[in-house]
């Protein structure tokens, strides 16, 4: 599979007041479109992705965009990811010339605890009704890697440190500043042994790549290609995992991914993977083959200039329908930058009850 | 020459420390410190509400003014806390201050910059001549829901400035003002309602800081001020921190800003936040000081002024200073702190 990808847009994610899910899907759509020299009618189906709006997204794009085929897609903070998938699947059916992923997510209007209920309901229902929350049930998952490997939860401080250092030189980033592990040992603690200032924060953002069939690649120029996109399911809940050390559907769309795409994980020059706590991005360097089990930590360390470049979900903030959009434009611009050819983006649904692998070349 | 002739504070002499409240909700009080660069706050008596400290405030005011306060005219009082949601506490005040019958009257609701409203429309009564004195009040016994963030700041006081027209009484001349009002749902409470509800983070930039900020520059401009022509800045106090941030994005030195961070002692006092702090920057003022005021109401408005400090200001006679109900303090736990807010 060899996808061309012939538009790519990013919205500033952050707190944006300003801007009703209408305007930023209207803004990242319109944007795209450009980017492409695409008429509306031309997109033959069009996927958003959105998590917690509940508003009728189809509608808004047909009044926003202009575009008349248009499915939803709700998979959670995965929703970005499973929409590049839905997106591709419809171009390799042959019911799409030319398809849209478009993320989109409008978190700054609901308050605190609306959103720790919206996203804890997400979990297995026996443990949300027994009170976790997604940071809670990281909070085991980091606890028992922590326990296992001799490590300390202040060597997971690295990790969003890394990432807002990172994230300083992406424009379209919400926090671009540096974050001191000090900083981070000062702040309270949201779910013992993980701290405020390690967790990803909910915001706004839209995000959205076009993609078309490679018959009609002609007529485009393409910005790189979609080589494999593979989503896996695992259990919502801890209690139903066999391991609380790696995130089994991540495994499973990893392998998937690579064998679609004939690669390995030593050919990824570069990856954007879920670091809603510092925990997720550790267990996803090695559930995705780059590092040994108990040895994720050091391959961070050692190779920072390759995970999460524009700072991750930490210090690019989260948008949950738009996050898997953003990591693969993200992705796709950095490849097109560079002279890597292959690039990957891995996202998470909860705490692992879905995983998408996205695998894209130069 | 219109301005302010005289004024007073009053502060409830209850605190109550943030370590106090984060204990009872097992969060942590270092943290929070941090954050909202608040130490303690004031707590209301059970026999002090709005009306009560509103009162004391206006009573001080009257001490330190050498007027026949007979001849105010004009009161208005500001707050969010009204004791009755109808019968006015300004008419309340009037009549125990023994100022007469011969008084227009109003109770007047814009969040925190309700008070600074009534002093407005003093400054218009006044300079138009329809009265010789107005007396306008800010008062509040601020509300907050048992375990939100509010809770750490809402606490209670109040200040009354008495305004004037008459150039050998007015002890703070008023040299420009400007007010910016906009809907903006930051923070609110219907009616029947016990609590405020908020609206978090947006309460921040879209809310304070574009209005208060705005309101500053655009006062500046009108007066044609610059930052080092002013001696001192009374910004609304929602937490220490609002203020401290608007004053490095309008870049004024942190010394003058100093005195807005009595609220790091006293909590947020809603209507009278930025009014107890002019009370505490005039108790040591110098002739021929620039002072400058921005309040910040949500919902949301700022109103801004420039007061020039004259000579008449050595002529106040002496009532209690800010700086003494800030030091009479006792401290109460969290259970009486309920007890208390349960009844005011």
């Amino acid at each position: 599979m060899r996808i061309p990808v012939i538009a790519t847009s990013l919205v500033k994610f952050g707190d944006l007041w300003e801007k009703g899910i209408g305007d930023l899907m209207m803004e990242s759509g319109e944007m795209a479109l450009r980017n492409a020299r695409l008429k509306p009618g031309m997109v033959d189906s069009l996927h958003i992705a959105n998590a917690f709006s509940q508003e009728m997204c189809s509608a808004i794009a047909y009044e926003k965009l202009g575009i008349i085929n248009s499915v939803s897609v709700n998979a959670a903070d995965a929703s970005g990811a499973v929409a590049i998938r839905e997106a591709s699947n419809s171009i390799l059916s042959g019911q799409s010339n030319v398809a849209m992923a478009l993320g989109v997510e409008k978190m700054a209007d609901f308050k605190s605890n609306e959103i720790l209920a919206m996203t804890s309901k997400l979990l297995d229902n026996e443990e949300f009704f027994a009170g976790a929350t997604v940071q809670s049930q990281f909070a085991v998952m980091t606890k028992k890697y922590l326990n296992d490997f001799g490590l300390k939860a202040e060597d997971l401080w690295f990790v969003p440190s890394k990432n807002h250092q990172n994230g300083i030189g992406n424009e379209y980033a919400q926090y671009r500043f540096e974050l001191k592990q000090e900083k981070i040992s000062s702040s309270p603690l949201a779910a013992d042994p993980i701290r405020m200032f390690e967790c990803a924060p909910y915001c706004d953002g839209a995000a959205a790549l076009i993609m078309c069939s490679p018959r009609a690649a002609r007529k485009f120029k393409a910005k790189g290609y979609l080589l494999a996109s593979s989503v896996a399911s695992g259990s919502s809940g801890l209690s139903k995992r066999k391991s609380l050390t790696s995130i089994e559907s991540t495994k499973n769309a990893a392998e998937q991914a690579y064998h679609a795409a004939g690669i390995g994980p030593k050919d990824i020059g570069l990856a954007e993977v879920h670091d809603i706590v510092p925990i997720s991005e550790v267990l996803a360097i090695e559930d995705l083959g780059f590092a040994k089990k108990g040895a994720g930590l050091s391959y961070i360390k050692s190779n920072s200039g390759k995970i999460n470049l524009s700072g991750g979900l930490k210090a690019c903030g989260n948008a949950p329908g738009a996050t898997g959009v953003r990591q693969a434009v993200d992705v796709l611009r950095r490849l097109k930058s560079s002279k890597l050819k292959y690039g990957l983006a891995q996202t998470l649904a909860g705490t692992g009850s879905i995983s998408v692998v996205n695998i894209f070349g130069g | 020459m219109t301005g302010i002739v005289s004024y007073g504070a009053y502060i409830p002499r209850y605190r109550i420390k943030v370590e106090e409240i984060a204990r009872v909700y097992g969060k942590d009080a270092d943290f929070i410190k941090s954050e909202l660069l608040i130490e303690e706050k004031s707590v209301p008596s059970w026999d002090e509400d709005s009306l009560t400290m509103g009162f004391e405030a206006s009573l001080n005011a009257l001490r330190r003014a050498g007027i026949n306060k007979k001849k105010i005219q004009a009161v208005y009082s500001g707050s969010e806390s009204k004791v009755y949601a109808v019968k006015p506490n300004s008419s309340m005040i009037g009549e125990a201050l023994g100022i007469g019958d011969d008084f227009t009257s109003a109770d007047i609701e814009f969040a925190c910059k309700a008070g600074t409203a009534g002093i407005q429309m003093c400054f218009g009564l006044a300079k138009s001549g329809f009265i010789e004195y107005g007396l306008a009040i800010g008062s509040d016994t601020s509300q907050a829901m048992p375990g939100d963030i509010l809770e750490y700041t809402a606490s209670a006081g109040a200040a009354a400035f008495i305004i004037g027209n008459k150039k050998e009484e007015v002890i703070a001349e008023l040299e420009e003002m400007h007010s910016i009002s906009s809907d903006t749902p930051d923070f609110w409470r219907r009616g029947m309602q016990k609590y405020p509800s908020h609206a978090e983070r947006f309460t921040g930039a879209p809310a304070y800081f574009r209005h208060l900020v705005d309101c500053t520059k655009a006062v500046m401009q009108k007066a044609k001020l610059k930052v080092d022509d002013i001696d001192h800045v009374a910004f609304h106090t929602p937490n220490g921190k609002f203020p401290t941030r608007a004053g490095e994005i309008l870049k004024f030195p942190k010394e003058k800003l100093q005195d807005s961070l009595i609220v790091s002692k006293i909590g947020n006092t809603y209507s009278a936040a930025s009014m107890l702090v002019l009370t505490h920057i005039l108790d040591k003022a110098k002739p021929n000081e620039r002072i400058l005021l921005t309040s910040f109401g949500s919902g949301a408005g700022s109103d801004a002024f420039i007061f020039r400090v004259t000579n008449n200001i050595k002529k106040l006679k002496q009532a209690r200073t800010t700086k003494s109900y800030m030091d009479d303090r006792r401290y109460v736990s969290y259970a009486a702190y309920r007890k208390l807010a349960g009844v005011s």
